[in-house]
């Protein structure tokens, strides 16, 4: 089979539509000659542009947590990941709806700017819970300490975790203070991301940890440059 | 006082984990997916999902044959992150085609027809390692909508004919059947419809 019969058959082979008595011989052809593999190529954009010209709609409602059931069931129970639920409307039910809205947002910046006050004070009194809980915590007579090892840097770490493996804080030092840190627990089910946090001016950072399940159930924990795969410490739970 | 302090994480974790997935480059997913994450996977969903969603449900008109399908490509894709390689091509033209393929496949299936489909991402597999696609940026620069009038500009009877081969999973053979044309004049309006999108895509991507 020479170039020419080949060259012909191309756009229809780009496009799958060779019937099987065609397809071999013609395979056969390409995988040996560098012009005809060149001429296929060319089809490229014409099928990319095949596939970005549908009309597109929305995935179905409920479509990542039926993914993540099937790929592992344990991660639906720990995905912190909302699901975006997208329902289309028709014309009349999206007006309706934006009317609604501005109504009921009209009503929410009254309701928001009365109860301003009252939330900042409540905001501050969560975050003074946050930080006796953790307090609390570390210096309880049970508690376990970890020392986690630096990844060649001078960053020091130090794990404390409850006594009953649930939950622990840690505290870290010698960081880069305009960085951003992910902590990564590491089990036999996968990873999963415990907290992202940026250290203060000092270089120091604390970090609650109180994943799904408890920290016992992982047998790592790094933590790592935001953005990177770069670990600056890691340890054995 | 614990559910104040999970609120509180969670309110924290949520607002910093969606902002850093969503600023991670397509290579970066792949190897947070090799490293099991699967918000990782969740991100991949985020930014192709719908487009892929789309291009199946073009194929298999139907939505619940069109999620198995989008479904399976990604559970595929958690369980073998090493059958895409960046090299050849990025990470949304590999869905897409990777998708498309199960779709034809679905949908020969179930008209009972056994002829696996073979284009798109299998046909990148005859290329030598290292190899680069000189027009791979062309469509990526398009917006669907130059594409969509890339493929009006072209006669009716061959978009007719790629539409039934590309989207309907149809030979060439099948198509004159169905349209009481010859093989020949099949071929013939495949063939012209085809070079005619690929100048056309050609010459608006290099002028963009």
């Amino acid at each position: 089979m020479n170039c020419e019969v080949v060259e012909d058959k191309i756009p229809a082979l780009a496009l799958g539509a060779l019937d099987d008595s065609e397809l071999e011989e013609i395979k056969a052809h390409i995988l040996a000659c560098n012009k005809c593999k060149s001429e296929l190529l060319s089809y490229t954009p014409v099928l990319d542009a095949l596939n970005l010209s549908v009309d597109e709609f929305d995935l179905p409602t409920g479509f990542n947590r039926r993914l993540m059931k099937r790929i592992n069931p344990q991660a639906v129970k720990n995905s912190r990941q909302g699901e975006t639920v997208q329902v289309q409307q028709s014309n009349f039910t999206s007006k309706l709806v934006v009317a609604w809205g501005v109504a009921i947002v009209l009503l929410f910046v009254a309701i928001l700017l009365g109860a301003r006050a009252w939330t900042l004070e409540k905001s501050l009194a969560e975050q003074h819970n946050y930080d006796e809980h953790m307090v609390a915590l570390m210096t309880s007579d049970n508690v376990q300490t970890l020392d986690l090892r630096a990844q060649g840097t001078n960053v020091r770490a130090k794990l404390y975790l409850s006594q009953d493996g649930r939950e622990g804080v840690l505290m870290v030092s010698n960081l880069t203070p305009d960085s951003t840190y992910e902590v990564w627990l590491v089990g036999s089910d996968g990873r999963v991301m415990a907290a992202t946090f940026t250290p203060l001016s000092n270089g120091t950072a604390r970090v609650y940890l109180d994943p799904e399940g408890g920290l016992s159930k992982y047998q790592r924990i790094d933590i790592v440059v935001q953005g990177s795969s770069r670990q600056v410490i890691t340890g054995d739970l | 006082m614990k559910r104040e302090l999970r609120k509180l994480i969670d309110n924290e974790d949520s607002a910093n984990q969606s902002n850093s997935y969503s600023d991670h480059d397509d290579e970066y997913l792949l190897y947070l997916i090799k490293e099991r994450d699967h918000q990782a996977l969740a991100e991949v969903v985020n930014r192709y999902g719908r487009l892929a969603y789309s291009l199946a449900l073009r194929i298999l008109g139907d939505q619940g044959w069109a999620e198995e399908v989008l479904q399976d490509v990604l559970v595929k894709l958690w369980q073998k992150p090493d059958m895409y390689d960046p090299k050849r091509g990025d990470l949304r033209r590999w869905l897409l085609s990777v998708t498309h393929n199960a779709a034809i496949d679905n949908l020969r299936g179930r008209h009972g027809s056994e002829q696996k489909y073979e284009v798109g991402f299998e046909k990148f597999d005859i290329l030598p390692d290292g190899y680069e696609d000189p027009s791979e940026d062309v469509v990526r620069k398009l917006q669907a909508e130059e594409v969509r009038g890339a493929l009006a500009l072209i006669p009716s009877e061959q978009k007719e004919v790629i539409e039934l081969a590309y989207y309907g999973g149809m030979t060439i053979s099948q198509i004159a059947k169905l349209t009481g044309a010859s093989t020949g004049t099949v071929k013939t309006r495949m063939r012209l419809g085809m070079m005619k999108l690929r100048q056309i895509l050609t010459s608006s991507g290099a002028s963009e």
